[in-house]
């Protein structure tokens, strides 16, 4: 079944797109069939239907019931091993 | 095997400067946001574009080695992907991307001028991977002139 997951930014899609791109990476790798919905965060809210994590690479402050992890490991490359794991575990 | 530059990602060295004096990070947006400007590659809007993200979602990175910094905007104001690279004459703060607080000291700012991420991820890629690069990034700071610079980085490219 496939996994939707929605990264998002702050605003121009630059690092959303990057952390997006080695999360598909990762989740080949480990045989996770995923679905990624690149936005900003400020459009979170209008997509959220079916969505079982949420990275985002910029600072979030609402809450929307659903998982949600800190991609700026994918960006900066400090903590991707640790980001990874954790992002895994909410698929698995 | 010999790979090809792409054109398109070709660094400008008039995009490069080395010993940039800026007071805040709001001067570095502006000073770095009209040589592209000048330059052709971005429309009139994009420094502001540049400075009310900067507010609202900050771009400031600590690498394992020094504070860069990524600053960017909506594709809309952008003509000609491109990236502008400074190295600061004197550090300068920006907040943390990612972060609800915090700050760090940049020495390197590579301001991206993207119209279109999905057609340009692989030059996005790349120049995020330079910044896990340690002996890039000292390289790039410890230049003495633009040339050294885009020489740099035409290699990671």
């Amino acid at each position: 079944m496939k996994k939707r997951i929605i990264v998002a930014c702050g605003g121009a899609v630059a690092t959303s797109t990057v952390a997006a791109n080695k999360i598909v990476e990762l989740c080949k790798k480990e045989g996770i069939d995923v679905e990624i919905v690149q936005c900003r965060v400020s459009e979170i809210s209008a997509n959220l239907q079916n969505v079982s994590l949420i990275v985002t690479t910029a600072r979030v402050s609402k809450d929307y019931g659903i998982p949600l992890e800190n991609g700026m490991a994918f960006v900066s490359g400090i903590g991707m091993e640790a980001a990874s794991q954790r992002i895994l575990a909410h698929l698995r | 095997m010999l790979e090809q530059v792409q054109p398109e990602y070709k660094i400008d060295e008039t995009l490069v400067k080395v010993k940039l004096q800026a007071r805040n990070w709001e001067d570095v947006l502006k000073k770095m946001g009209t040589i592209l400007l000048e330059q052709g590659y971005v429309r009139d809007t994009y420094i502001k574009g540049l400075i009310d993200r900067e507010k609202e979602f900050p771009t400031g990175i600590a690498t394992h080695n020094m504070g860069v910094a990524i600053p960017h905007t909506e594709a809309s104001h952008v003509i000609k992907t491109t990236v502008a690279v400074a190295v600061l004459e004197k550090s300068v703060s920006f907040s943390l991307m990612g972060s609800d607080e915090g700050s760090v000291d940049v020495d390197i700012v590579f301001m991206l001028a993207v119209n279109n991420p999905d057609k340009h991820l692989l030059f996005l890629q790349k120049l995020m991977g330079i910044l896990q690069k340690e002996e890039v990034l000292l390289g790039i700071k410890n230049a003495a002139y633009p040339k050294a610079i885009a020489e740099i980085l035409d290699k990671e490219f």
